[in-house]
């Protein structure tokens, strides 16, 4: 086997100047040999590559060696006008092949800049390879786990504690959602916000975000100080120069002064803020400073250059036990007992460029997380296109070949030498992959266009002019140019002249074999790719009707309803007053967005739950249309119903009352009072049907468990939806005054839970397409090809009386063959993966054997109806034409 | 055109051939120049500046045995001619005389 290394010397001495060749060589494998210890092979190779190539210049190169290649010049020429005449001979087999190997060249290129953008966040930072998030056991999940938020001492004390690092800073998720401006004629600007987040003075040493306005190191310096984002700065100021201007915040409209603009933060950080205050900003921040439960904050740390994250992670394994028993103590808690059940109570390091893509479990307070099981199943499915295409190539090019065996024997008659007749099959190949990269690039826009409006993901193809990209574009072409010709460039180079100039055979036996192998694997492919695909949109069609044990359809959810404040009651009594309403009720949150939960214990027993947990009014039950198993819903006229809780059936089970939970109590350490169970519901899907149903329970509306967010959910006629929120509206406004109304319709808001679900769904459609698409392409091709190869054969068979029937099915016989072959194997495979996927779901549909038979049935059903006119064109042909010569 | 033609990699080539003396050949040359200035080298650029000087006449080059890393094959070991050395002073001392041209003034900065 010749190695890299081999072919770069040989480069090296056929054009290097003789009289300096020999001790460059030994500088060179100097070199390479002292790195031996240091390097692998691979990249010693590279290096040494690398090096050969960069004595590619002037002084370097024998002078004679460029009037040595043009001596060949007339040669080439010739190979370039042989490849553009078979090209053009076969216009057919020519745009097949052109046009199907650019679909999996695009298909490639758009996933390609997609995943490396996925990959590309927050590469941008100073000092990045020394920046880590400090992750730890998520506290709050009963099964423990890991999560990315942490409580507010843990920045100071990891930078007190150890010498590895450098600084630490924190970003914390202050809960404000209005933002109000004073405009100098006097009107108030109000908006609701969501990119609001407080950060600590040497925020900006940290991150990359440049400020237009402002002193990086002075802008969040001290309390009510706020660095805002060009956009905001824009929507309320209508500039960037709004240095001291005051916002007012919340609901208080508590003045805070402009500080700093910054620049347009790249989509590729792990956050992205309009807002950005002072740490000292946010009072409950100094409040809870003592605290190590309030897991509000994203803690980073610096390390000092040469330390090792894991030897510092493994030192941080006391630091829990003695730092945050003060904490439980003052809360009247155990602490053993509850960092038992979590599996100790960790801190972790996570690097910052990591947090996009690998934080499915840990997640991100302060902004939205990639999906990295989208970005590689992307990835594995454009890599089947792509074989798909280049087997494609791979196959017409071979076929096409063994018919040149004619040509093959002149030329060498003429004196051409087997590396002649290589580098022809060559130089046509590659001219065919270099027309299918170009006409590649437009494919991609439009591709990129399609995904856009099909799955809403962005194919960032402005990435392409990336200077990584150029040697993948160019460097492809030739390795597949190279890789597909060369197959027949060795066959043919070997041929015996006299052989095939005496009988004119075309060699076809065992070739033929192998071009079938590669049909087989091309439609195990597409059919694997077509059941996956159904599959998906059965699960998708599943999700969206499972009866989820609450009513979604026509519920009008009115956000931010806190803002009302004494008015809220009265706001709902309104709503539920008119005609198109048959339903409102205030709640602190609904099933879908997530829950909160917390834990309980049963009382009289040592018996510990987690339980999810929403404040709710009476009307919410009939509102959503939850039924209630036993006992009763909350009463407006009874105000010992406060205190009263309404369980689902799995609380009542999992705290095992089997002879019923009715005037059970729950015990919530701290809480003042005592709670009792007055009702027990039925079970309802308040999580995404991923997870299984767990404990679920409602409190009372105006109870003393915290949490201070409300909604009003109206229940209203299909008939008047649209003057149901117009009165909404109107009366909103009324009460609200500038407070901006925000709302959402439930149905469309559940769907959104399944929106990755959903994009991977649409996005497997358009690869599935694409792959079937070429495919067929290839077999059209194929098809095609053997028909003319046996123009005789049909001509002969029909003058024996041979129906057109008959010849039909001659032709296509072999292919259904391959089709069956294709199935058998297509099912295991496509069987493995998607079980495995379907496991992420707690609900799921079955994998039936009319999947793969309808996916069998329409791959098949395509690829015959398109080489049907060819075969019918074959088998009905004019006998004298095809005979007579 | 200039008297003494030589760029600034050269001189560093040039330079670090003196200050190598008798070791001077590809690979210490390379080691030298990355370790002192901290930049990175490819063999092609520093062979091209070696034989490029060679013909400007500022260097010359004898062969000498070569050790079993590099499969026998011979060292070309580089030594700085008399031009060269004037190529270098002239270099210098153009440079000083920049320098010492500076009014104090400008070094307020």
């Amino acid at each position: 086997m010749i190695s890299f290394k081999q072919i770069a010397d040989r480069f090296l001495a056929w054009f290097c100047r003789s009289e300096l060749y020999d001790d460059i060589q030994g500088d060179l494998d100097e070199l390479h040999d002292r790195t031996a210890s240091k390097h692998g092979s691979f990249i010693r190779n590279f290096q040494h590559c690398w090096s050969v190539l960069s004595l590619l210049r002037p002084g370097i190169i024998r002078p004679d060696l460029f009037s040595t290649i043009l001596s060949n010049r007339a040669m080439i020429k010739l190979h370039f006008i042989t490849a553009k005449r078979n090209i053009l001979r076969n216009r057919a087999y020519s745009l097949i092949n052109v046009f199907g190997l650019a679909l999996g060249i695009a298909a490639c290129l758009a996933i390609l800049c997609y995943s490396q953008f996925e990959r590309s966040y927050d590469r941008d930072h100073p000092n990045v390879d020394r920046l880590f998030r400090v992750n730890q056991t998520a506290i709050w999940n009963p099964d423990g786990g890991i999560m990315g938020s942490t409580p507010p001492p843990v920045a100071k004390l990891l930078k007190d504690q150890f010498v590895e690092i450098e600084d630490a800073t924190r970003i914390n998720t202050p809960q404000v959602d209005i933002v109000r401006y004073q405009e100098p004629s006097g009107t108030m600007l109000a908006f609701n916000e969501e990119n609001i987040l407080a950060a600590d003075s040497n925020f900006f040493d940290f991150f990359h975000v440049p400020l237009l306005a402002g002193k990086p190191e002075a802008a969040l310096q001290g309390p009510n100080k706020v660095v805002l984002s060009q956009e905001a700065a824009e929507r309320y100021f209508g500039t960037t120069s709004c240095l001291d201007e005051v916002l007012l915040f919340g609901h208080d409209r508590k003045p805070v002064i402009v500080s700093g603009v910054a620049a347009a933060q790249p989509e590729n950080h792990h956050f992205h803020f309009d807002f950005l205050w002072s740490m000292p900003t946010n009072p409950n921040v100094k409040e809870f400073d003592w605290s190590y439960i309030w897991t509000q904050m994203a803690t980073y740390v610096r390390l000092v250059p040469g330390a090792q994250p894991l030897e510092l992670e493994a030192k941080f394994k006391p630091l829990a036990d003695a730092h945050v028993q003060p904490s439980f103590s003052r809360l009247g808690m155990d602490y053993h007992e509850f960092a038992k059940a979590k599996g100790g109570w960790n801190f972790y390091l996570q690097p910052v460029p990591d947090i996009h893509l690998h934080s499915a479990h840990v997640g991100n307070r302060i902004g939205p997380i990639g999906d990295g099981q989208m970005v590689s199943l992307l990835s594995y499915v454009v890599f089947l296109v792509l074989i798909i295409a280049v087997l494609n190539f791979v196959n017409i090019s071979t076929a096409r070949a063994s018919t040149r065996s004619k040509e093959v024997g002149v030329k060498k008659t003429l004196g051409a030498g087997s590396s002649t007749m290589v580098s022809q099959f060559l130089v046509e190949s590659i001219t065919v992959v270099i027309l299918s990269a170009l006409l590649a690039l437009p494919l991609l826009y439009l591709l990129a266009l399609g995904i856009h409006f099909a799955a809403d993901i962005r194919i960032p193809i402005e990435t392409l002019v990336d200077s990584r990209f150029i040697p993948i574009y160019l460097g492809f072409p030739l390795l597949l140019g190279v890789t597909a010709g060369l197959y027949p460039a060795l066959q043919y180079s070997r041929i015996q002249p006299i052989g095939v100039l005496k009988s004119m055979a075309v060699g076809s036996g065992p070739k033929s074999k192998f071009r079938q192998i590669l049909v087989i694997i091309q439609f195990t492919i597409a059919i694997a790719l077509m059941s996956g695909a159904i599959l998906l949109h059965r699960q998708m069609d599943f999700l969206q009707e499972k009866n989820l044990g609450f009513d979604r359809e026509n519920v009008l959810v009115v956000n931010n309803a806190s803002q009302l404040g004494d008015q809220l009651h009265s706001f709902r009594d309104e709503v539920a007053k008119f005609s198109g309403v048959a339903s409102a009720s205030l709640s602190m949150d609904v099933p879908g967005r997530g829950s909160w939960e917390d834990i309980y214990e049963r009382q009289g027993s040592e018996q510990k739950l987690s339980i999810s947990q929403y404040k709710v009014d009476d009307a919410f039950m009939k509102t959503l249309g939850l039924e209630m198993v036993k006992g009763r819903n909350f009463d407006r006229d009874r105000p010992a119903d406060l205190n009263g809780l309404i369980i689902n059936e799995t609380t009542e089970q999992s705290f095992g009352w089997e002879d019923g939970a009715l005037g059970k109590h729950i015990v919530y350490p701290g809480y003042p009072h005592e709670l009792t169970v007055i009702g027990v519901m039925k079970d309802f899907h308040f999580q995404s049907l991923r997870q299984p149903i767990g404990p679920v329970m409602f409190f009372h509306l105006d109870s003393d468990m915290w949490g201070d967010q409300r909604l009003l959910n109206i229940k209203y006629r299909q008939a008047d939806q649209q003057v149901v929120l117009k009165q909404v509206e109107q009366l909103w406004t009324d009460m609200a005054g500038d407070g901006p109304f925000s709302y959402s319709f439930y149905d469309e808001e559940l769907q959104m839970q399944y929106q990755q679900e959903q994009q991977a769904s649409s996005l497997l459609s358009i690869f599935t397409g694409f792959s079937i698409f070429i495919a067929v392409l290839g077999l059209v091709g194929l098809l095609a090809f053997s028909a003319q190869q046996r123009r005789r054969e049909i001509g002969i068979r029909k003058v024996l009386g041979a129906s057109i029937w008959q010849v039909y099915l001659m032709l296509n016989r072999q292919y259904l063959l391959l089709f069956f072959f294709s199935l058998l194997l297509a099912v295991p495979l496509a069987w493995k993966s998607m079980s495995d996927w379907l496991q992420t779901f707690a609900y799921h549909v079955e994998i039936q054997a009319n999947l793969f038979i309808w996916a069998g049935a329409i791959v098949i059903l395509i690829s015959i109806l398109s080489v049907s006119y060819l075969s019918i064109r074959a088998a009905t042909m004019n006998l004298a034409d095809e005979l007579k010569d | 055109m200039k008297k003494y033609p030589l760029g600034e990699f050269e001189e560093v080539v040039l330079l670090t051939v003196g200050v190598l003396y008798d070791e001077a050949y590809g690979v210490a040359i390379k080691d030298e120049i990355e370790d002192q200035l901290e930049r990175k080298v490819s063999v092609g650029a520093l062979q091209a500046a070696l034989h490029r000087m060679q013909e400007k006449g500022y260097l010359r080059s004898r062969t000498g045995p070569g050790g079993s890393a590099r499969g026998g094959r011979p060292k070309r070991f580089f030594a700085i001619t008399a031009h060269g050395k004037q190529a270098l002073t002239h270099s210098k001392q153009v440079r000083e005389s920049l320098w010492n041209q500076i009014p104090p003034l400008a070094w307020d900065v």
